[in-house]
């Protein structure tokens, strides 16, 4: 009876203690988990004391001391005597905020996500690893650890990155860390890259090659070139004024060839195997007035960069101050130096290009085995690299992936889509040295140093506005571009042909550039780039224009600004779209018959200023009803659950709504009856009607734009709502300045005033730590949400006294 | 006695070992001092459990829930108190049982009588 009970309760204490050691599923190992000694009490974070408290740390491989300030927002202002130290304490502290965003995107990017996720990510990683974000990474790296500049930088903040993680104890590990059931991983240079691949592809990294082509073999050119110009016919304004002079002689473009498509294509392709259409919401504002526009005399900058809206936050902000630098912005965890910001004589900020740089070519292999593939009339041997794909609780998975001189082939007839086998040829495999490009804007002076460091950078292409103390302000759209025939990348490339190749390179001077122009302002919201007189090729579509126009009017009215008064702008909520179409439409609608509530929309909708502000219902009514009607219109003929197709531009539509009103596209060829735009019109705005009613009940104050676009500010993880922030209420919208949609918005808004010192303002809506427990996690978000911004404390000395300033940290070398 | 032995015990060595020593100190120490089970299960459980309580709140309260409290929520308990009261349970219990089989291994190798003579 002993032995049994003995024999019992030992086995009672061992089996608790091994099902608490281990997780189940998604449930981390309790025991650790929940204990106060090891777990997630141990996350939690207090506010950072007074200025007198001062922190040492004794680091081995620093060279001298280094100061580290930080004020009340949590923002470290970091002081030392020489680059290597600069960009040690840099990924030190950031790693400090924001170890375990670093661990999760870099392994994204580089397809190593099911480590520790398990199965579930294993098609990413596969698609990850197909797409060559790994290649791409090392050849860049190969180029950044050539030079000595780079060099250092990625060394040095490698080195910090990795001390900080070496002191770490499992307590100490980032919650999530201890919730997904891992450790930290020493970080590489090569992560440095990975991130930078990362953000290639979320701005770069969508090709619409296949539905153009399955539109142009159904529809046939005709209909291509009507519905699908190669510039917006309704309204456009573009980013290098129109009429701005061409400063370079062009070099010859390349002959299109006689056949556009692949011979002998038949591309059907399963919608489901494609990469989703862009996202409107990834798009960003930019814009610098000149020195006679403003209050100060001094131009004024400002740059919001639109993004998926994550926590921690994209960003980091910090000030880096060496004996050659000084500079406050917005750093990408994982990168060394400042990637959006100012110094005493300049500031710059970026928007995204929408330049056509990644393209599907059709390829044909010459054996089972793929060792040679069709090109120019012979066979050309291919080569391998050999990717293992590690997953959690499970044997690893082999992928081959097969590299043709275009790119490594991501596609395979057959296989989950029934298009062809293809290779992509993508900006992202180009090696560049990108980090020297913001090394050197970090230290820039002048117009001059700032137009030298935008050479060294590939991608993704960027816009990138500038203003400096001397009174200069210019834009330029930044990137490695391929010297394309016209049209070259609209649809799917021939693998096989040579004169499909990418024929070289746009001449970097010969990008699209302007500096001081006449209307005293230069802007950019990722709309066309130039107007069809710029003889180079870079997209047949870009974002839609809207916010650009609004931007470029408000800007040209404007008089005596003030910081104040572009920080106003970047929260503008007046909706072009709706005064573009709505008059139009709402003539269409009351010309049929109506219900006592329908008429009463109509009525709100007559009412309405065109502002999406947060408690509009009318931008509620016309936010919901433009989509339905873009599906009344082309869903029909443009989209099939067996053929990926696109609908055409918001342009075309608004051309074809306003100009061309008894086109034979808004019948509906589903239906026997023969549909006209009222029919189209009239319906889709009914039925938008009865889609909120479902949602939000009778129309009445749970119909505020507020509370239907519904904002959501989500954990990167997606999945722990408790890390969520609180449903943000603010108004905007996809094509609004102020361009917050449900999980899309301004993650970084900054303005500043050059002059003899700068005054600068910035925020995003989150905070510098990553750390759910920390105070500071989400801490700017309110202010965020109301549009108003922080003043950026830019200090000039490590000993400076400031009454925002809060603990210190000393680094030492041991 | 076995209560403040495994308490004082247990607080020291989980700031170096890993979080199972609250499992072996009670074993250990319920294997040395304890008199019968139900003491030996008790006290182990109460000790770890008051020693977890005790901590987790103390945490919880220095840093006014943030971390707590978002915890709480992915387990669905209303706040990083309830935590705190699920925490101490699932440490008492691994305590209780593993201070009772620490008896138990112990009384394997008794006489019986032994037991029923002392207090």
């Amino acid at each position: 009876m002993k032995i049994v009970k003995a024999f019992l309760s030992v086995i009672i204490t061992i089996g608790l203690v091994y099902a608490l050691s281990r997780s189940w599923g998604p449930v981390p190992a309790l025991g650790p988990f929940v204990s106060p000694f090891t777990g997630f009490w141990q996350n939690g974070e207090t506010l950072r004391s007074d200025d007198s408290t001062v922190v040492e740390l004794k680091l081995d491989s620093l060279r001298e001391e280094v100061a580290i300030r930080f004020d009340d927002i949590g923002v470290p202002h970091i002081f030392a005597k020489n680059n290597y130290d600069l960009y040690y304490a840099q990924g030190y502290i950031t790693a400090k905020d924001r170890l375990w965003q670093m661990d999760l995107q870099t392994r994204a990017a580089a397809g190593r996500l099911s480590e520790v996720l398990g199965p579930a990510t294993l098609e990413m990683d596969r698609q990850n690893r197909r797409l060559g974000l790994g290649y791409g990474a090392e050849a860049n790296l190969k180029l950044a650890l050539s030079n000595p500049d780079s060099r250092e930088a990625m060394l040095a903040y490698t080195a910090g990155v990795n001390e900080y993680i070496r002191q770490l104890a499992p307590k100490d590990y980032p919650v999530e860390f201890k919730l997904l059931g891992y450790a930290p991983e020493p970080w590489e240079p090569v992560k440095c890259m990975l991130m930078l691949e990362q953000m290639t592809l979320t701005l770069a990294g969508r090709a619409d090659d296949l539905r153009m082509s399955n539109i142009l073999k159904t529809y046939g050119k005709q209909v291509v070139d009507d519905l699908f110009p190669n510039y917006p016919v309704f309204q456009e304004s573009p980013i290098i004024p129109e009429g701005t002079p061409l400063d370079f002689t062009p070099l010859p473009l390349p002959a299109p060839p006689r056949d556009v498509l692949p011979a002998d294509s038949t591309i059907i392709v399963d919608r489901s195997a494609l990469s989703e259409r862009p996202v409107e919401g990834l798009g960003s504002n930019n814009w610098a007035i000149a020195a006679e526009k403003s209050l100060t005399g001094y131009p004024i900058l400002a740059n919001d960069p639109h993004l998926e809206l994550t926590l921690p936050s994209i960003w980091y902000q910090v000030q880096l101050s060496g004996p050659d630098v000084n500079v406050y912005g917005v750093s990408l965890p994982g990168i060394p130096s400042v990637i959006i910001g100012f110094n005493k004589n300049v500031a710059w900020g970026v928007t995204n290009v929408d330049a056509d740089v990644m393209d599907l070519y059709e390829v044909r292999f010459g054996d089972e085995a793929r060792t040679s593939y069709w090109h120019d009339n012979q066979w050309k041997p291919t080569s391998k690299r050999e990717e293992l794909i590690r997953v959690k609780g499970q044997e690893p998975v082999r992928e081959e992936v097969v590299y043709t001189h275009h790119g490594p082939v991501a596609y395979y007839q057959g296989e989950k889509h029934h298009g062809p086998t293809m290779a992509v040829k993508w900006i992202g495999h180009e090696p560049g040295n990108n980090f020297l490009t913001f090394h050197a804007l970090n230290r820039a002076t002048n117009y001059d140093d700032y137009r030298q460091a935008l050479t060294h950078y590939v991608g993704p292409a960027q816009n990138f506005v500038f203003a400096d103390n001397s009174k200069n302000i210019g834009i330029t759209v930044n990137g490695k571009f391929p010297l394309k025939w016209k049209q070259q990348g609209k649809f799917l490339l021939d693998g096989g042909n040579p004169a499909h190749d990418w024929q070289g390179w746009i001449p970097m001077e010969q990008n699209p550039h302007v500096r001081n122009p006449a209307r005293g302002f230069v802007s950019s919201a990722n709309q066309s780039s130039v107007d069809p007189s710029y003889p180079y090729y870079i997209n047949w579509r870009q974002a839609p224009s809207e916010r650009g126009v609004r931007i470029n009017e408000r800007l040209q009215a404007m008089n005596g600004a003030t910081a104040d008064s572009l920080r106003m702008l970047q929260n503008d909520n007046f909706n072009v779209l709706a005064r573009n179409v709505l008059p139009t439409l709402l003539r269409y609608v009351k010309a049929v018959p109506l219900t006592a509530t329908q008429k009463a929309t109509v009525h709100t909708l007559e009412q309405w200023d065109y502002q999406n502000q947060p408690t509009s219902v009318a931008a509620s009514i016309f936010e919901e009803w433009y989509p339905t009607l873009a599906d009344a219109i082309w869903k029909d003929e443009f989209s099939s659950d067996s053929l990926g197709m696109r609908y055409p531009t918001r342009d075309r539509t608004l051309y074809m709504l306003i100009n061309q009103p008894d086109a034979r596209w808004f019948d509906n060829v589903r239906t026997p009856a023969r549909e006209t735009i009222q029919d189209v019109v009239a319906g889709s705005f009914k039925a938008a009607l009865d889609t909120l009613g479902i949602h939000h009940g009778p129309m009445g104050p749970k119909w505020q734009w507020a509370l239907v676009k519904d904002t959501e500010i989500r954990h990167l993880t997606r999945m722990l709502k408790p890390f969520n922030a609180l449903p943000v209420r603010n108004g905007g919208g996809g094509s609004i300045v102020n361009a917050t949609s449900k999980h899309h918005g301004p993650s970084w808004r900054m303005v500043v005033e050059l002059g003899p010192e700068p005054k600068a303002y910035g925020i995003y809506p989150g905070g510098q730590s990553g750390n759910p427990g920390s105070p500071y996690y989400l801490n700017l978000l309110e202010k965020w949400e109301k549009g108003e911004l922080n003043e950026l404390l830019y200090l000039q000395s490590p000993d400076q006294n400031h009454p925002r300033l809060t603990s210190r940290v000393v680094m030492k070398k041991n | 006695m076995e209560f403040i032995v495994i308490l004082v015990l247990a607080a020291l060595l989980q700031f170096f070992l890993p979080w199972w020593v609250i499992a072996l100190v009670p074993f250990l120490v319920c294997m040395w001092l304890s008199k019968n089970g139900w003491r030996a299960f008790f006290f182990s459980l109460v000790a770890v459990g008051v020693l977890w309580l005790g901590y987790a709140w103390y945490l919880h309260n220095q840093t006014a829930g943030v971390m707590s409290d978002r915890i709480s929520r992915i387990f669905f308990l209303p706040n990083g108190l309830a935590m705190a009261g699920v925490a101490a349970l699932i440490g008492g219990l691994v305590a209780g049982f593993a201070g009772l089989a620490g008896f138990q291994l112990k009384n394997m190798f008794r006489k019986k009588d032994q037991l029923v003579y002392r207090r």
